[in-house]
């Protein structure tokens, strides 16, 4: 896995994805902040990771999409299938590889608001439940992207499907709102929906259960792609 | 059919058909003890970290608020008890609504299920059925808008007498009990405030309607109609240009208008002139305006109709550029220009009494007014200053320093006689500058605007039971202190850096690979 785990962490570097992602990324990420916190005189982070978790949904599939597709398109995977290295192994070297990416920007830009400290009566912790629960998504996001990008050969096809799924997460909870008579279905909705969940981050509040919910959603997904280069080993 | 069947038998009893079950199975499985997980959590909350708790002891305000108080009030909240602890502005609603009816026992509380229209009742000790239909019209039988399960029902007596007084504070997310400042973010929360008034409204047999006039570029800020709402008010909207005042208007408010109303020089059609002069001369209607000296403007048939009334506004006309003299008082100063600055209450009858109503519930009668004009109250007229500028200040109008003499009135107040068959006197307030009654001058700490307000709307309106005293909690936390744009500027410069030092490596670093 640690093998797998650094030729994929090198290629995003010795490529260009890696390059674009993190300007991009850290580019965009710059502008909310700057917006939402200082140019608005506000140290409140309730903005910022909002628009941050959107963006997110966005971006990573960029940075996922080219995982398993690019194996796949180039004839490559059936190396992988029959290495000795487990299928668990390779799909967590690959989601491994690109979480790193994706937590360094996170890192990075949650430690924005330290400039803020000596103006405002900022909490440090409520910005670590933020950037805990931005990174938490995160590995949900990445492994909804790696899994789609083992369904296709296509880098596109794989994007906009990821982008497709992760936006049908957080906006599922607005459905919600309209079956308003429905009370379970709108249970059910606020419960599986990784925006209301995040909101009691936003608000300072550390959810033990939320945190449960992104780590078995992540792994479902990864469970689904091993599940799916499993049949493609023995077909 | 037969081949299909045969075909989808060996698929499920097979390696893939079982590998399919077991994948279905395990994504359930997970996903139902999460919804287990919600469920359990929904109820208490397993939070590893909670912020320190923002709602303090109640003020004590409450105490003289409600003396006297001799009927039992319910609070009804529209979700269950549960859910108003499962987030952060409800819990903080529910922890006030709870320190309120601990403190005062004839109030209660009860948690309606807003779709099931069940409570239990401890009385009958099993759950009963809530009239909610009956809370989506007023008492005055207009639908209120914006009924959900967000909604807070006060209700005076019986809850499930038809009879009994209620009022309904509609809100979304419970967004009335807090302040938003112009970005929409949350600025400070008025749960003691809203709730007292609240009460007070249903114990109270006064439920007056004040009117918003529309269709000439009225501005609102929201933390002014709540305050209108906390005052007892309902509140409704009406363009005179259309229609003639309501007949169950008690109050008229003209905020920051920035086009004319309408007139006619030969009276030969009914303008909305005309209708603000009869609402005002045969009904003897109260009228509350608010206008904006930075205005580059006049509104001539407006302005015209509150000059006959005693209310000028001073301002400049030179090489056709119109600008209204702004008050700087550095002596008064809290900015080093002058020009936001402490207001003083004037000295006379009507002006005392409000100052009074502020102070003698402990509170420091403190305004904070910033960019105000200057009020000319002509001789000989009824008209009297209620806030003024020290004797230092000064006036400037397009740059330029206008008058020295200083103590200019900054709001005003006037009570003119109606027809003679009205047997009640037409009031007018006029406060020169929006800041005064804005969302961060009302929530500021130290300065009493709000309760200003309040006692304006008591002793110049007759409105009753203002909630002065009650805490606003603002979140200073959330607020820069110290921070200007050049340092904005300067941090914004440092993050956007990152990326593009980020940008040039990777291209130097990608091209050299390229080309090696």
């Amino acid at each position: 896995m640690a093998a797998i785990y650094k030729r994929e962490l090198k290629a995003y570097f010795t490529g260009v994805i890696g390059y674009v992602f993190l300007v991009i990324y850290l580019g965009v990420a710059g502008i909310l902040f700057a917006t939402t916190t200082m140019f608005a005189m506000s140290a409140a982070v309730t903005n910022y990771y909002t628009l941050m978790l959107v963006f997110s949904a966005v971006m990573l599939p960029l940075l996922t999409m080219k995982s398993l597709s690019e194996e796949r398109k180039t004839k490559t995977e059936q190396l992988i299938l029959t290495a000795p290295v487990s299928l668990w192994a390779m799909v967590f070297g690959k989601l491994l590889a690109s979480y790193t990416v994706y937590a360094a920007c996170t890192v990075l830009t949650s430690l924005y608001f330290l400039l803020l400290v000596p103006y405002s009566a900022i909490s440090m912790l409520v910005v670590l439940g933020n950037a805990v629960a931005m990174l938490l998504i995160g590995l949900v996001f990445i492994a909804v992207g790696i899994f789609v990008s083992a369904l296709t050969e296509n880098q596109l096809t794989a994007a906009i499907g990821t982008i497709a799924i992760l936006l049908g997460f957080l906006g599922i909870g607005t459905l919600g709102g309209l079956i308003p008579q429905q009370y379970w279905l709108r249970f059910v909705f606020d419960a599986f929906s990784i925006f209301n969940r995040f909101q009691h981050f936003v608000w300072g509040y550390f959810d033990i259960a939320s945190v449960i919910y992104y780590i078995s959603i992540a792994a479902i997904f990864v469970w689904l792609t091993i599940r799916v280069y499993d049949r493609r080993r023995f077909n | 059919m037969n081949k299909f069947l045969k075909k989808m038998k060996g698929w499920a009893t097979g390696r893939g058909g079982m590998n399919t079950a077991m994948t279905v199975l395990i994504i359930l499985t997970v996903m139902f003890l999460n919804a287990i997980l919600y469920s359990l959590t929904a109820s208490g909350g397993w939070y590893l970290y909670e912020p320190p708790k923002t709602v303090e002891a109640l003020s004590g305000s409450t105490d003289r608020i409600f003396e006297g108080a001799d009927e039992e009030v319910t609070i009804v909240f529209l979700r269950e008890e549960e859910d108003m602890q499962g987030d952060a502005i409800s819990s903080t609603v529910y922890q006030t609504a709870t320190a309120l009816a601990e403190r005062h026992s004839f109030i209660s509380l009860e948690f309606v299920n807003f779709y099931t229209r069940r409570y239990y009742d401890e009385e009958l000790e099993r759950e009963v059925v809530f009239p909610v239909d009956r809370f989506k019209t007023d008492m005055r039988g207009k639908e209120v808008q914006g009924f959900n399960e967000w909604s807070v029902v006060f209700i005076a007596g019986d809850i499930t007498d038809e009879n009994s007084t209620y009022h309904v504070l509609p809100s979304t997310q419970y967004s009335s009990f807090f302040t938003f400042d112009s970005a929409g973010t949350i600025y400070a929360y008025n749960g003691e405030e809203v709730l007292a008034s609240m009460v007070s409204w249903v114990l109270s047999d006064e439920h007056p309607t004040a009117y918003l006039t529309t269709g000439h570029g009225e501005m609102l800020d929201s933390a002014f109609t709540n305050m209108l709402t906390c005052a007892g008010y309902y509140l409704d909207l009406v363009d005179l240009s259309k229609s003639e005042v309501p007949a169950d208007a008690e109050l008229l408010i003209v905020f920051n208008p920035t086009s004319d109303f309408e007139y006619s020089v030969d009276g030969s059609v009914r303008t909305e002139i005309d209708r603000l002069g009869d609402y005002m001369y045969k009904r003897g209607g109260d009228l509350y305006v608010c206008m904006d000296p930075e205005l580059d403007k006049r509104l001539p048939a407006f302005e015209s109709f509150l000059a006959e009334r005693g209310f000028v506004f001073a301002a400049s006309e030179e090489d056709g550029s119109y600008n209204r003299e702004i008050i700087s008082d550095p002596d008064n100063g809290i900015s080093t220009d002058g020009y936001t600055f402490v207001a003083e209450f004037a000295d006379n009858g009507i002006a005392m009494d409000i100052k009074r109503a502020i102070t003698e519930r402990g509170v420091s009668a403190s305004v904070l007014a910033a960019n105000m004009g200057r009020i000319i109250i002509p001789e000989g007229s009824t008209a009297v200053p209620i806030l003024t500028a020290s004797s230092g200040a000064e006036t400037y109008a397009g740059g330029e320093r206008k008058d020295r003499e200083g103590g200019y009135a900054v709001c005003a107040y006037n009570d003119i006689p109606a027809a003679s068959d009205v047997d009640k006197r037409s009031s007018i307030f006029v406060c020169y500058g929006t800041y005064v009654s804005s969302a961060a001058a009302m929530v500021t700490n130290g300065y009493s605007n709000k309760d200003f307000m309040f006692s304006v709307m008591n002793y110049g309106f007759g409105s009753t039971a203002m909630p002065i005293g009650c805490v606003d909690l603002v979140f200073v936390g959330d607020i820069l202190q110290g921070f200007t744009m050049s340092t904005a500027r300067l941090f914004t410069a440092l993050i956007m850096a990152i990326p593009v030092i980020i940008g040039i490596v990777g291209a130097v670093i990608v091209i050299r690979r390229k080309y090696r």
